[in-house]
């Protein structure tokens, strides 16, 4: 398919000299954010969040397990990230792949470092504290996983609901208490072409992109970062462009507190 | 933590701890033994797909996509006077109320996968598309028994909406026999406790069984009304199967 | 009268076999999803694949190239087959976008070509499914000619479903294609079009 990228690229690269894209967006707007939360009932906690055409579901799963032994007061969470093979025809059956455990990793990342949820709120009792599993599966892509996962897996945990545990029984029908989350992180994908540099790139930009710079802030700091593909940045682009990942934080963040 | 597992399992499948699941003639969510749980199908939800559909029944939430004809990958598989197809099932890590699953295929989905497939090479017109094959994935969202019926009649939907030629389309539907009577549409409880269950598919025109599984014990005369349960439960499956993909071409 | 059909329906008695019908019994069952036309007697696919037909024109992405042909990527069940010009300047490599016509058709669905010409690099390719391709095109091509003119570009439409688009309203065009596809199935979209490209005209320009 290398020729749809050379014709795609030379096509998206001359109208980046005349400020535009091939949708016809501004270089810093994201597409259309869409969340809808609790959109599951077995899963403790859930969320659909489409980007444009890119469309990801969240679920959660709440455990009780033994701690780590190197944070014995605190609960355990872990993202993972699953590139179904109905979302493109790019994508193939089999193990994850190195795009997909990228992908999951960077979210965990984002949320972790934010510190968004209160790991020490899940300890139960010696040996015994709730592991919080988010799962990520994109049913349909357009582009930008990154942001829409981050988008969706935050949403599922502002909606997740811990079950009872007590005697040593989990009591999946009682969930009366929500996980506490402390802080809400967002994340901004850019991509560069030549010196031009757009954020949220579809998935035809992002086959042409030359590199790719995810970067994860609370709209106060910057949280988690991640630089990708083989082209590069100046420092003071990737300046630049935390302060463009500070200032779209509100208008990300809305639709998961709403 | 394995022997708490094991102690689980043993509660779900003893007979004392079994709730009484029919009571003065109802299910224990209300439903007639020949009654099928709430089910809305919608086609063409995914952009990507050549086909989609997004199923919900009861709990159970499906999504199915279809690809191709396309190339087949890896090419040696290629059948050079059929098209060939590929089925996949999976159960989402968060699709039960139970514990955190595995993501990815276990024995029982690949083993799914292959009899559905099977449903679908009756019905597909494999001949008009020579070295091709043609993709059908399952994923189930969220999980509620007879999930494999769910799945038959989402993806036959989407095979459908992929514009596959097809020379039937196809329901699936589950019997079952729960507290020694027989019902439609097992749900995840009934199954737990139930003493057989028995997943159908059956085309539509003519009714021919195209996926029979069976366990438990069932009576010969038990098994001839389940099979007319299921025939009478399909009208209705079909009906549902046909509004959603005549409402996406509405205004034709 | 037109209704839509489903595969497994039995046609109205006397309808002899087609394309997308088989006999069973004496009847003509559908094959595919569709829209039966009463008067004209025929089904018109809704959805499905490209049957390749001697004539179509095509637009493909050279996928290998070999001594004597190339392969060329249609997006199609199977790849087709360009016997090489020796006469033409044009040597196509791997990745090149190609317009052609289809010559001939092996093994029932392998479209074979022995002329190509490719796509200008300044060009957008985008993918539209084969089954709403006779929209984009329009009656006797109009709503093609509408959208060329309206937004300053030139198309070339692959039956296949790949469409090039070149000059100076691509994006207009592409959005316009992508209108058409959403809503192929419904009546004045000729209209629509117009009406979408007259009011983002003055902003893409």
């Amino acid at each position: 398919m290398s020729g749809i990228n050379t014709l795609k690229g030379a096509y998206i690269r001359s109208v980046l000299k005349d400020e535009k894209r091939i949708d016809s967006r501004e270089k810093f707007q994201m597409r259309e954010i869409e969340v809808k939360k609790e959109v599951l009932s077995n899963a403790e906690g859930s969320a659909r969040a489409r980007l444009g055409n890119t469309d990801v579901i969240a679920g959660v799963k709440v455990v009780v397990e033994a701690p780590h032994s190197d944070t014995p007061k605190e609960g355990n969470m872990v993202v993972s990230a699953e590139l179904l093979p109905m979302a493109s025809a790019g994508f193939e059956t089999g193990p994850p792949s190195p795009a997909a455990i990228e992908l999951a990793r960077v979210v965990d990342r984002g949320i972790r470092a934010g510190g968004c949820v209160d790991m020490g709120g899940l300890f139960i009792e010696d040996g015994k504290v709730y592991s919080v599993y988010i799962d990520v599966y994109v049913l349909d892509y357009d582009g930008n996983l990154f942001d829409v996962c981050t988008i969706a897996a935050m949403s599922a945990l502002m909606n997740t609901k811990l079950p009872k545990y007590s005697d040593g029984e989990i009591d999946r029908k009682d969930r009366s208490r929500s996980l506490k989350i402390d802080n809400v992180v967002s994340s901004t994908t850019f991509g560069k072409f030549g010196e031009d540099i757009i954020l949220d790139m579809n998935a035809d930009e992002e086959q042409a992109a030359d590199a790719r710079i995810t970067i994860a802030t609370d709209g106060k700091v910057v949280r988690a970062m991640q630089k990708g593909l083989n082209g590069d940045f100046t420092i003071k682009q990737v300046e630049q462009l935390i302060d463009i990942a500070l200032s779209k934080n509100e208008e990300i963040t809305k639709h998961i507190k709403r | 933590m394995i022997s708490e597992v094991i102690m689980l399992s043993d509660i779900m499948a003893s007979k004392i701890n079994k709730p009484e699941l029919i009571h003065g003639g109802k299910r224990l969510d209300g439903r007639k033994a020949d009654e099928l749980r709430e089910i809305k199908i919608e086609a063409g939800v995914l952009r990507n797909a050549n086909g989609s559909a997004y199923l919900e029944w009861g709990k159970n939430r499906i999504i199915a996509a279809v690809y191709g004809p396309r190339e087949v990958v890896p090419k040696h598989f290629a059948d050079p006077n059929a098209a060939i197809i590929k089925c996949r099932y999976s159960m989402a890590p968060f699709s039960s109320l139970e514990e955190h699953g595995r993501s990815g295929q276990n024995r029982r989905a690949i083993e799914i996968s292959k009899v559905i497939k099977e449903v679908f090479e009756n019905v597909v017109l494999l001949n008009e598309y020579p070295n091709s094959e043609i993709d059908i994935f399952m994923e189930v969202l969220q999980s509620d028994g007879s999930t494999r019926a769910a799945c038959i009649n989402a993806a036959a939907v989407a095979l459908a909406s992929a514009g596959i030629p097809m020379k039937d389309m196809v329901y699936g539907v589950s019997v079952g026999k729960v507290d020694g009577e027989i019902c439609v549409d097992v749900d995840m409880l009934e199954d737990n406790y139930s003493d057989a269950d028995m997943p159908l598919a059956i085309s539509h025109r003519d009714d021919r069984i195209l996926l029979l599984q069976m366990d438990g014990d069932m009576s010969n005369e038990e098994v001839r009304r389940g099979f007319d349960m299921a025939v009478v439960a399909g009208k209705k499956i079909k009906e549902l199967q046909r509004e959603a993909l005549l409402a996406v071409y509405k205004g034709v | 009268m037109k209704t839509v059909v489903l595969p497994g329906d039995a046609m109205p008695e006397g309808l002899a076999g087609t394309h997308y019908t088989y006999m069973s019994a004496g009847h003509a069952i559908s094959k595919v999803v569709g829209v039966y036309d009463d008067e004209r007697k025929e089904i018109m696919p809704l959805e499905g694949a490209w049957h390749p037909r001697v004539g179509n024109s095509i637009v493909g992405v050279v996928a290998s190239v070999d001594r004597n042909t190339c392969s060329i990527d249609l997006r199609h069940s199977s790849y087709g087959v360009l016997i090489n010009d020796r006469m033409s300047r044009y040597r196509p490599r791997v990745g090149d976008v190609i317009e052609s016509v289809v010559k001939s058709i092996e093994r029932k669905n392998v479209p074979v070509m022995d002329r190509a010409r490719p796509i200008e690099e300044s060009s957008w390719l985008v993918y539209v499914k084969p089954s709403k391709i006779p929209r984009v095109l329009g009656r006797n091509n109009s709503m093609l000619r509408q959208i060329e003119e309206l937004t300053q570009t030139r198309i070339i439409v692959g039956l296949n479903g790949f469409v090039a688009i070149s000059g100076k309203g691509i994006n207009p065009a592409v959005a316009s294609i992508r209108k058409i596809e959403s809503e192929a199935h419904t009546p004045g979209l000729t209209d629509r079009i117009r009406e979408m490209l007259l009011s983002i005209k003055e902003y893409d320009k």
